[in-house]
């Protein structure tokens, strides 16, 4: 089986397909407002007249590619390219502030690499004895995974726990706004008909990231706060041996929670950096530099993103229940090639599979060797005026919130979001607690109501589930040794910045 | 002037890059084919989005995405399928009829949007609002259970269990107002069986949710699964189709009629289009779906999935919708 | 005029306020007909509520525990430095709000072309490429959206 799906990769028209979709998802993921959905909505009519192979891994390579592009804006200009890329603000707009741009986009390309790979491997040896361990996943444990994620905002949230939990609430408030998908009630819509299908996650996303950013630099003045950067300067600054040592361990800790996190319905990769970059933040010996620019930062959250772009496919193809959006979309590409994702799939159709999978290896690799090229030309995108920079990327946002449903009312709410958003930063609130609020809450809510139907309204059915339990002790354990922490810092030093 | 040329050059290098690629948007659009373009106007001449009410997976998006394959080659465009799950149905409604009627989107419905749905919800459309152009497939429900996990096999299993005090609980396909819901909750009600059910999110997940043994019972349709019952994880308790059903690797699947429980319910789904869309343009969807029925390997796949495409017409689907509306009222009556 | 302020005060008794009025319009936006315990309202009451406890807790956290800024208010507040920035971010605001007013009458290519004009002229921009470069980017978005993405922008 190996073997033959090995001959079915070994075609050349496949490695001309995969460097072109990973240059189209790397493209659409730095693009805010543009994501490697919607790059593969776009490709999926192309691949009609392919090959099953070549066409999924044509979709695969913007998968991974978009997923590794969004960090680009995210470091860049403040901005996550897509959802997964939240993370990698913390300390990737900080390096390129300090003008360590370069070495923050080599950073992320590295660390995603290595996420990526692991987890085709985890896909290609573990997929079936993992998706076991998914079928255990019930509403309980849903639940005690999203209280899990929202125990973050702990981590992020360092300077008023208060303000990061009213942006949690602020964000699940959001989340709830639409249709509820259990009861078919409408909620808060105002009898607005536009509203009735929720404001969408990356809507949201271009407003409370992209805009409010823009409306920051508008206090900027560009005679007198301008920084140039020297043109042959900016890729000098290089990854030390030192860095890439230090890094081992938060790739590793980041490409293992995005497996383990990708591998679980309904979450993604998002989830999996902020949970990948609170817990190398909180085992750090020097949690304090993280959030100022630390390269061990971007490692985490970039190699936990990309680590769960393979894992995602796990409970795709071995239950039909994608991971997260962009593999909702793939699995419908599956199923155009004649391959109903299910139990008998790797039965039926295993050569191909196994074509897919050594091939997701392959794609990889070649990320590697293009980021690299595009990382060069990328760099240099700090030494344009922010007049004009804040100029296109307003260009891309109107264009992008309209096409995401062909619709002006998603502009009007990237702007009024936008705004409120801008408010917020500047009352000092995080805006990481309220993504994390519009990610989870659907997923807790869901989870929350089914659990109580199954338990007859008891809440214990969250505490004798045994990996319920697991988690919820996690979280509480992480928000605790979080807060000693702190508590010991500010003994340490009375004064903190 | 060096510098600037560089300042310019990565300013634009973003919109190069997207440029480059503009190639591999333009087949796509290559020209609608020759049968599609004899109306007045040429249509169409863009993409079709097929709005989807269920999820992911399930039998009608199975379908609807195979149909939707065909598009390049019977109209000469792409068509596409965009899921709106949730709020059983409702949520792609009010997007179908939110979109333009320029017969650029399709959506799929089913009868029960019309005879159930607004018993239970506060809805915003009418079957006036909609066209049926072809019927897609018919319903074949069939209640489920994971003999492994529960132990419950046969009817008298389940009676036995729910005997023993436990309440059972079961998993639809969606909340109060789906079909799924409504005729499973029918059925435990004839029965006089403690149940209560929990809503999930399409045939796929809540086929999951019974395999993980979250659940004691679950509703499914063909294909979802037929996998299950063939390797003996899953065993079938009955269907709703009067005279049972012949599901190929596993045998006949009896009825609850035949077992003596009377709840009966043949659903269906259809494409349709919003009502105001020009007529030539209804006949030239609904032209393109019957020569993919037609299609030798369309009705192969459909065959491979055990499932089988239903050619109604626009008469006969609103018939059928006019009697479930009747018969569902009984139903509604003893849920509420 | 004495007053003295800080973010905990101001955003605490904004987010007070907004949880209020949320919580009395639940019943209104959320006509459920379920009757069972946790319902449609029951997640939105949640989030509602805690926003309305946590804006109580920072806003006594502000009033007691954090230092405050002092602001007098008079003639010479309204021309200090610090008061034409936040107006500024004020004209932004207004700028981003007409742009999508002109957006939804005039069409993308226009009122785009106006917003990056507007934008520069806010920054005080005086060189010709620096208009000419976003002013090309507004045309090739349009086009690109066109073409490759099927997207007729409005």
């Amino acid at each position: 089986m190996f073997l033959s799906g090995l001959q079915v990769l070994l075609q050349w028209q496949n490695f001309l397909i995969i460097p072109l979709g990973l240059a189209l998802g790397i493209v659409v993921g730095a693009i805010p407002g543009l994501t490697s959905d919607l790059g593969i909505i776009l490709c999926i009519p192309l691949t009609y007249g392919m090959e099953p192979t070549m066409a999924i891994l044509m979709l695969l390579a913007i998968y991974c590619g978009g997923t590794y592009g969004g960090s680009i804006t995210a470091i860049l200009i403040n901005t996550p390219g897509t959802s997964a890329n939240a993370a990698t603000l913390f300390d990737g707009y900080p390096m390129t502030k300090k003008g360590m741009a370069y070495k923050a986009l080599s950073m992320a390309l590295f660390a995603s690499t290595i996420g990526g790979l692991i987890s085709a491997f985890a896909l290609l040896f573990l997929a079936p004895q993992i998706a076991k361990v998914t079928l255990l996943f019930g509403p309980a444990e849903y639940l005690a995974l999203a209280v899990f994620g929202l125990s973050v905002i702990a981590g992020v949230s360092n300077k008023s726990i208060f303000k990061g939990l009213i942006g949690a609430c602020i964000g699940v408030f959001i989340s709830t706004i639409g249709m509820d998908g259990i009861s078919g009630t409408t909620r808060f819509t105002f009898g607005n008909l536009q509203l009735m299908s929720g404001i969408n996650l990356i809507i949201a996303l271009i407003g409370l990231f992209a805009i409010s950013e823009i409306m920051m630099k508008s206090q900027y003045n560009p005679r007198t706060d301008k920084k140039v950067f020297d043109a042959s300067s900016i890729t000098k600054c290089k990854i030390t041996k030192e860095e890439y040592k230090r890094c081992r361990k938060p790739i590793g800790i980041g490409s293992l929670i995005g497996c383990i996190i990708g591998a679980t319905p309904g979450t993604g990769g998002g989830l999996a950096a902020f949970i990948a970059y609170n817990q190398v933040k909180t085992s750090s010996k020097h949690p304090e530099t993280f959030g100022t620019g630390e390269i061990e930062g971007i490692a985490a959250s970039e190699s936990a993103n990309n680590g769960a772009c393979g894992a995602t496919m796990i409970p795709m193809l071995t239950l039909g229940v994608p991971g997260d959006g962009a593999t909702a979309i793939l699995m419908g590409a599956f199923m155009i090639h004649g391959m109903v994702p299910g139990p008998m799939l790797f039965r039926d159709q295993g050569n191909v599979l196994y074509a897919i999978m050594i091939g997701l290896i392959v794609i990889n690799v070649f990320m590697y060797l293009i980021g690299s090229v595009f990382t060069r030309f990328y760099a240099h995108i700090t030494r344009i005026p922010y007049e004009i920079l804040g100029c296109i990327v307003l260009t891309f946002c109107t264009a992008g919130a309209y096409s995401t449903s062909n619709s002006l009312y998603d502009v009007y709410i990237i702007v009024i979001v936008g705004i409120v958003a801008y408010f917020l930063r500047r009352m000092d609130f995080q805006l990481v607690p309220i993504l994390l609020g519009i990610v989870l809450g659907p997923l807790a809510e869901t989870n929350f109501r089914r659990a109580l139907v199954l338990s007859d309204g008891s809440l214990s059915i969250f505490v004798t589930r045994p990996i319920s339990l697991a988690f919820l002790l996690i979280a509480a354990g992480t928000v605790l040794l979080f807060a000693w922490k702190t508590a010991r810092a500010k003994k340490i030093s009375p004064r903190p910045r | 002037m060096k510098n600037l040329v560089k300042r310019i050059l990565s300013a634009v290098l973003v919109s190069g890059m997207l440029l480059s690629v503009t190639a591999c948007g333009q087949p796509a659009q290559g020209g609608a084919s020759a049968d599609a373009g004899k109306s007045e106007e040429a249509f169409p001449t863009k993409q079709i989005t097929i709005i989807m009410p269920w999820s992911l997976g399930g039998g009608p998006d199975t379908i609807a995405r195979q149909v939707a394959s065909y598009g390049e080659k019977y109209l000469g465009v792409p068509v596409i399928v965009e899921n709106k799950n949730g709020g059983a149905g409702t949520i792609a409604m009010a997007a179908a009829l939110q979109a333009a009627d320029d017969g650029y989107s399709m959506v799929v419905a089913n009868g029960p949007l019309f005879s159930l749905t607004p018993s239970f919800q506060n809805v915003n459309y009418t079957l006036d609002d909609i066209t049926p152009l072809i019927g897609m497939r018919e319903v074949e429900f069939v209640v489920l259970t994971n003999a492994e996990k529960s132990g419950i096999k046969t009817m008298d299993d389940l009676k036995a269990y729910a005997a023993s005090g436990k309440t059972i609980k079961y998993a639809t396909t969606g909340g109060p107002g789906n079909d799924s819901y409504t005729m499973i909750s029918v059925l435990f009600k004839k029965l006089g069986l403690a149940a209560e059910a929990v809503p999930y999110d399409g045939g796929q997940d809540a086929i999951n949710a019974l395999v993980g043994g979250h659940v004691d019972v679950a509703i499914g349709s063909p294909p979802v699964y037929r996998d299950y019952v063939k390797n003996g994880q899953l065993a079938c308790l009955g269907t709703f189709i009067p005279e049972g059903i012949d599901v190929d690797g596993i045998g006949h699947i009896p009825s609850f009629k035949e077992q003596g429980i009377d709840a009966e319910f043949i659903g269906m789904d259809y494409f349709a289009v919003r009502s105001s869309v020009d007529d030539a343009k209804k006949k030239v969807l609904t032209e393109f779906i019957q020569k993919v029925y037609a299609d030798a390997d369309f009705q192969k796949f459909m065959a491979e999935m055990g499932m089988k495409a239903w050619e109604g017409t626009e008469d006969e689907i609103i018939t059928k919708i006019e009697e479930q509306k009747e018969s569902m009222k009984d139903y509604i009556a003893l849920l509420k | 005029m004495k007053i003295k302020y800080n973010s905990e005060i101001i955003s605490g008794i904004v987010f007070l306020v907004a949880a209020a009025i949320l919580w009395v319009l639940v019943p209104s936006q959320i006509d459920t007909l379920e009757t069972s315990a946790v319902n449609a309202q029951t997640i939105p009451r949640i989030a509602i509520g805690g926003m309305f406890l946590f804006s109580l807790g920072l806003l006594l956290q502000g009033v007691f525990a954090n230092e405050k800024k002092v602001v007098i208010l008079n003639r010479s507040t309204f021309a200090s430095e610090s008061f034409r920035k936040e107006m500024r971010s004020v004209l932004y605001a207004l700028i981003l709000l007409a742009y999508i007013v002109l957006l939804t009458f005039v069409g993308f290519l226009i009122s785009t072309a106006l917003l990056v004009v507007a934008i520069l002229l806010f920054y005080g921009v005086r060189k010709w490429y620096y208009y000419a470069i976003p002013l090309a980017m507004v045309g090739v978005v349009y086009f690109v959206f066109k073409t490759l993405l099927h997207v007729s922008l409005p």
